[in-house]
C-alpha cells in the first residue's frame, strides 16, 4: 500500500543544523530500508497559489493567504505492508521532526479497489 | 491501544527493523540461525509486554537492547561463544570471548554493513536457490514461514524445513557472516540479484484471484531492490535490477483484464501506467548508466522496458533501439528466448520477413521446444506477410502447446481467421 504524508511542524524560527541533519539521516535511512519513494519540502503556498472552479469557472486566487510560519513543510510517500506501518513512520518522524500535525492519505495503488 | 492494535505496531515494527536486528545480532554471534532465534525471542518479550505496558517510545531500540541482553546472559552462561570480528592487514579472525561494553558497542555500530553481510549470507550458493528465496524472505523481508509457503503455493512444513536445512548448511560449512572478497563479488552479487528477480517474478506470474501474499511478492522484491541500492549505491546491476523491477511493476495494473486474463504490453492502457514507478525505473536506469553498467543484464532489460514507457502510445516505440538491445543482450546473456524476442522486435523495426528469418534460425533450438511463443510468434510474421496458409499451421501448433484455455482460444481464433483469409 502507498501513503501520501504530510506534515506541518509547530517551530518557529529555523530548524537547528542538528535537526536539520537528524531528518535527512532520517530519510536516507527510510530509503534504505526500502519505505520511501518520494519525498521533500512544501514551500508556503504564495509561491504557488490557491485555484478552483465552480460553475465551469476557473479562477486562481493569488492570494494574500493567512501567515504561516511553520518552517517545515513536507511530504512523503511510502509504500508499506500495513496503515499501522505507516503510522510507525509518522511517529518516528515527527520523534525527529518535533511537535506539528499531519495528515496520512492512502494512494489508489493498482491492485486496489477505489472505495464505493 | 486494544491488544490487536498493539499486536498490528508490533507486526510493523517487525516488517521494518526485523533484518536489521538479525543482522547485528549475526555479527557477534556469527550464526543467522542463532540470530534470528534471538530476534525472535525479543519479539515474543514484545508481544508479551507491549499490550499491558504500552509500545515504547523507540520500539526498534526497545527490541534491540532486549536480544542483546538475552545474547548477553546466553553468552555468560556459555552457551554461545561470540567472536570479535577484526580486520588486521587481511582477514583475521580472533576468537574470544567478549566483554558486555565491547558487545554493547559492536551492536550499536552501523548496522549497513551488517545488513549487506546478511544479504551475501542468505544469498550465498552453498545453498539451493530456493533456499535462498526461502530465507532471503524470511530474514530480510521479515515474513512468516506461513506467509512464505502461501507465496510459492507450498506447504508450511515444506518452507519451515527449507529454512531448517538452510541454516544447518550455512552452519556446517561455516559460511562466515562477511561480505565477499573482491575476487567473488560479481559471482556472489549476481546470486542475491538472481535471488530478488525470483521473488519478483514469482509474484508478476500470479494471476488475478490468486493469494494476495503472490502478488505482494512483486512488493517484497522491489523493497529489497531498493534496500540493496541504498547498501551497494556503486554497484551499476543493482540499479538496474531495482530499475527494471520498478518498471515492470509501473505496469502491474494493466497486465491483466477484468477478468482476469492476460493483456499484452501493446493492449495496454498506458494511461494507467504508473507514472512515480516509471519516473523512479528511469532515474535507477541512468545511475545504472552513469556508474559505467548500460551493458549489464539486468541494466539492458531495464533499458528495454524504457523504451516501452517512454512510448506515449504503442505506435511511438522505438523499436530500432530495441532491437539493438535485445542484440546486446544476447551478446552478454545468450539464450533462444532472448533470441526470440529480438525477432519480433526486428520485425516491428525492419518488417516481418527479416523478423521471420530470425525465428526460422530458432526453430531447430532444443529450448524452445514445446514453447508454445515460438509458433505463435512464427504465424504471426507469416500472417503479416500474406502467408496465411502456413500461419494457419503455426497458430493451429501454437494452440496445441499453450499453457491455459484463454491463450488456446486466442491461438484458434487466430487460426480460424487465417483459415478463412482475413
Amino acid at each position: 500500500m502507498r501513503f501520501l504524508m504530510t506534515y506541518h511542524g509547530e517551530d518557529r524560527g529555523p530548524p537547528s543544523p542538528e535537526k536539520i541533519a537528524a531528518l535527512g539521516k532520517f530519510s536516507e535511512e527510510m530509503a534504505k530500508s526500502g519505505v520511501l519513494l518520494d519525498t521533500g519540502g512544501i514551500m508556503p503556498l504564495s509561491t504557488g497559489g490557491e485555484v478552483k472552479q465552480t460553475g465551469g469557472k476557473f479562477t486562481v486566487t493569488d492570494g494574500p493567504y493567512p501567515e504561516t510560519k511553520e518552517l517545515i513543510v513536507g511530504y512523503a510517500i511510502v509504500q508499506v505492508s500495513s496503515r499501522q506501518e505507516a503510522l510507525d513512520i509518522a511517529r518516528r518522524f515527527m520523534a525527529v521532526a518535533g511537535d506539528g500535525v499531519g495528515e496520512i492519505r492512502q494512494l489508489l495503488g493498482p491492485t486496489d479497489e477505489p472505495p464505493h | 491501544m486494544t491488544g490487536s492494535d498493539t499486536h498490528r505496531a508490533i507486526h510493523a515494527v517487525w516488517r521494518i527493523e526485523s533484518a536489521r536486528l538479525i543482522a547485528s545480532l549475526a555479527r557477534i554471534v556469527r550464526d543467522v540461525g542463532v540470530a534470528e532465534e534471538l530476534a525472535h525471542d525479543a519479539l515474543v518479550a514484545a508481544l508479551e509486554s507491549w499490550p499491558s505496558a504500552g509500545v515504547p517510545d523507540n520500539p526498534a531500540a526497545w527490541l534491540m537492547t532486549t536480544a542483546k541482553n538475552r545474547a548477553f546472559n546466553e553468552l555468560r552462561r556459555g552457551k554461545l561463544v561470540a567472536r570479535k570480528h577484526e580486520e588486521i592487514g587481511g582477514q583475521l579472525e580472533i576468537a574470544r570471548p567478549m566483554a558486555r561494553d565491547e558487545l554493547d558497542e559492536a551492536l550499536d555500530d552501523e548496522v549497513g554493513d551488517d545488513l549487506l553481510r546478511l544479504v551475501f549470507v542468505a544469498c550465498h550458493p552453498v545453498l539451493s536457490p530456493d533456499a535462498r528465496v526461502a530465507l532471503t524472505l524470511r530474514l530480510l523481508g521479515g515474513l512468516t514461514t506461513d506467509e512464505i509457503a502461501r507465496a510459492f503455493l507450498v506447504a508450511e512444513p515444506t518452507i519451515a524445513q527449507r529454512l531448517v536445512r538452510a541454516k544447518r548448511t550455512l552452519a556446517d560449512k561455516q559460511v562466515p557472516f562477511a561480505v565477499p572478497r573482491r575476487e567473488e563479488l560479481a559471482a556472489r552479487l549476481s546470486s542475491v540479484l538472481e535471488v530478488v528477480y525470483l521473488i519478483f517474478n514469482e509474484g508478476y506470474s500470479a494471476a488475478a484471484g490468486d493469494d494476495l501474499v503472490r502478488l505482494d511478492l512483486c512488493e517484497e522484491a522491489l523493497r529489497l531492490g531498493r534496500v540493496l541500492v541504498g547498501l551497494m549505491p556503486e554497484e551499476p546491476e543493482v540499479h538496474g535490477l531495482a530499475a527494471l523491477m520498478e518498471l515492470h511493476a509501473s505496469r502491474l495494473a494493466t497486465r491483466t483484464g477484468p477478468s482476469g486474463e492476460l493483456v499484452l504490453l501493446l493492449d495496454q492502457d498506458r494511461s494507467r501506467w504508473d507514472p512515480l514507478l516509471i519516473q523512479r525505473g528511469l532515474a535507477g536506469l541512468a545511475r545504472a548508466e552513469a556508474l559505467g553498467g548500460a551493458s549489464g543484464r539486468y541494466a539492458l532489460q531495464a533499458a528495454i522496458s524504457a523504451c516501452h514507457a517512454r512510448a506515449s502510445d504503442p505506435a511511438a516505440t522505438d523499436w530500432v533501439r530495441i532491437a539493438g538491445l535485445y542484440q546486446e543482450l544476447g551478446r552478454v546473456a545468450p539464450s533462444p528466448v532472448v533470441e526470440l524476442n529480438r525477432a519480433v522486435a526486428v520485425s516491428m523495426a525492419y518488417g516481418p520477413a527479416a523478423g521471420l528469418a530470425l525465428v526460422d534460425a530458432l526453430t531447430s533450438e532444443r529450448q524452445l521446444e514445446g514453447y508454445h511463443l515460438l509458433p505463435s510468434a512464427r504465424g504471426d510474421l507469416l500472417a503479416r506477410l500474406g502467408r496465411l496458409d502456413e500461419a494457419r499451421i503455426e497458430f493451429e501448433r501454437a494452440a496445441s502447446l499453450a499453457r491455459n484455455d484463454r491463450e488456446r482460444a486466442l491461438l484458434l481464433a487466430r487460426a480460424a481467421a487465417c483459415a478463412s483469409g482475413t
